[in-house]
């Protein structure tokens, strides 16, 4: 069955290729690397395809560090695996997030008030007083 | 050996498109064939775009002001035309707007399951890529039906003319004179590309849409 590869699947796929990755990251090392012919008034393309080098690049730094057991080549191949995976990548940092704000809230608690956590019983609730 | 060959050979072929398909992107231009001619879209400039947006305004204006014989409005804005579709044919747009949310919901869902699968979950992963394409098709379908019946407000029919004059302005055809290629605009005046009956009108605001992706 013929599959319709549309704008935004053919520049995912450049820009995840290894020679537009390579240039990318050179780019930001070399302020002369000059990636497009303008160096002005962009066209959305261009503006949606430094978008996708910059999601890709990040995401084989993530790779080559091992960060995620869900991300792989493949996931990083297929759009929808891809469009899957930054999904579950934002909701993972969202959630670290709001684990780190919790923890920096009692410590500061902890600093404040050492009394209440000296037995290790005072505990940091957090109350969601918004109607459902 | 043989293998070793052609998969050398596939790896060279991956690379050589990787560097020989940049048109896309290797300038603010987009090139396009209709039947044996080459045309080119480029980015509107400051000028242009200005005169555009002059275009819209006088456009919306005029709408605006239009009445019928009984004095009532000939065009509507997109709020009025939303209430009067539900009232006079029963299209509840409110309605089909939450039904995208809806499918946009369960989108979220297939999508939050299938990036928690390993490669080797083959079936698992197809099954699932099904599902988000027959769910994107579904929404597909429920946006181009409220595109279909809000294209007739004033904001649209003024944007519609916003995009046109762009396209007027900015697609030009390849033409060799003396072995010397050179680009030419295509319509030399708005009124010019609006007697156009042609694909090549319709090509090249589809093709101007997605230069600037002004989807």
């Amino acid at each position: 069955m013929y599959k319709y590869e549309s704008t935004d699947d053919k520049l995912r796929k450049l820009a995840r290729s290894s020679y537009w990755q390579n240039l990318y990251r050179s780019s930001k090392e070399c302020s002369n690397i000059q990636l497009f012919e303008n160096t002005n008034n962009l066209s959305g393309i261009q503006v949606r395809f430094l978008y996708f080098l910059a999601v890709y690049s990040m995401l084989f730094d993530e790779l080559a560090r091992h960060e995620d057991e869900f991300l792989s080549v493949n996931v990083i191949e297929d759009v929808e695996r891809c469009d899957g995976y930054l999904i579950y990548r934002n909701k993972k940092q969202d959630h670290l997030w709001k684990k780190y704000r919790r923890e920096e809230k009692l410590s500061e608690h902890k600093s404040r008030h050492p009394k209440s956590h000296k037995d290790g019983k005072a505990q940091l609730i957090e109350v969601d007083l918004r109607r459902e | 050996m043989v293998n070793e060959n052609n998969q050398m050979q596939e790896v060279l072929d991956e690379l050589q498109n990787d560097i020989l398909n940049p048109e896309l992107i290797q300038d603010n231009k987009l090139h396009f064939r209709v039947e044996s001619k080459i045309y080119r879209v480029r980015m509107p400039n400051q000028k242009e775009l200005s005169e555009a947006n002059d275009r819209k305004n006088r456009k919306y204006m005029e709408l605006l002001q239009k009445k019928n014989l009984d004095g009532s409005s000939a065009y509507l804005m997109e709020k009025n035309l939303i209430k009067l579709l539900k009232e006079s044919q029963g299209i509840d747009i409110a309605l089909i707007d939450s039904e995208v949310k809806e499918l946009e919901n369960k989108l979220m869902d297939k999508y939050l399951s299938l990036a928690q699968l390993k490669d080797t979950d083959v079936t698992a992963i197809e099954n699932l890529k099904k599902e988000i394409s027959e769910i994107k098709d579904k929404r597909l379908i429920l946006i181009l039906d409220k595109a279909g019946y809000l294209a007739i407000s004033i904001q649209n029919q003024a944007q519609d003319d916003y995009m046109k004059f762009l396209t007027s302005t900015c697609v030009e055809e390849y033409m060799e004179v003396e072995e010397k290629g050179t680009w030419n605009k295509v319509w030399k005046k708005f009124e010019d590309y609006e007697k156009d009956d042609t694909n090549l009108a319709y090509i090249s605001l589809g093709r101007l849409t997605e230069l600037m992706l002004n989807v």
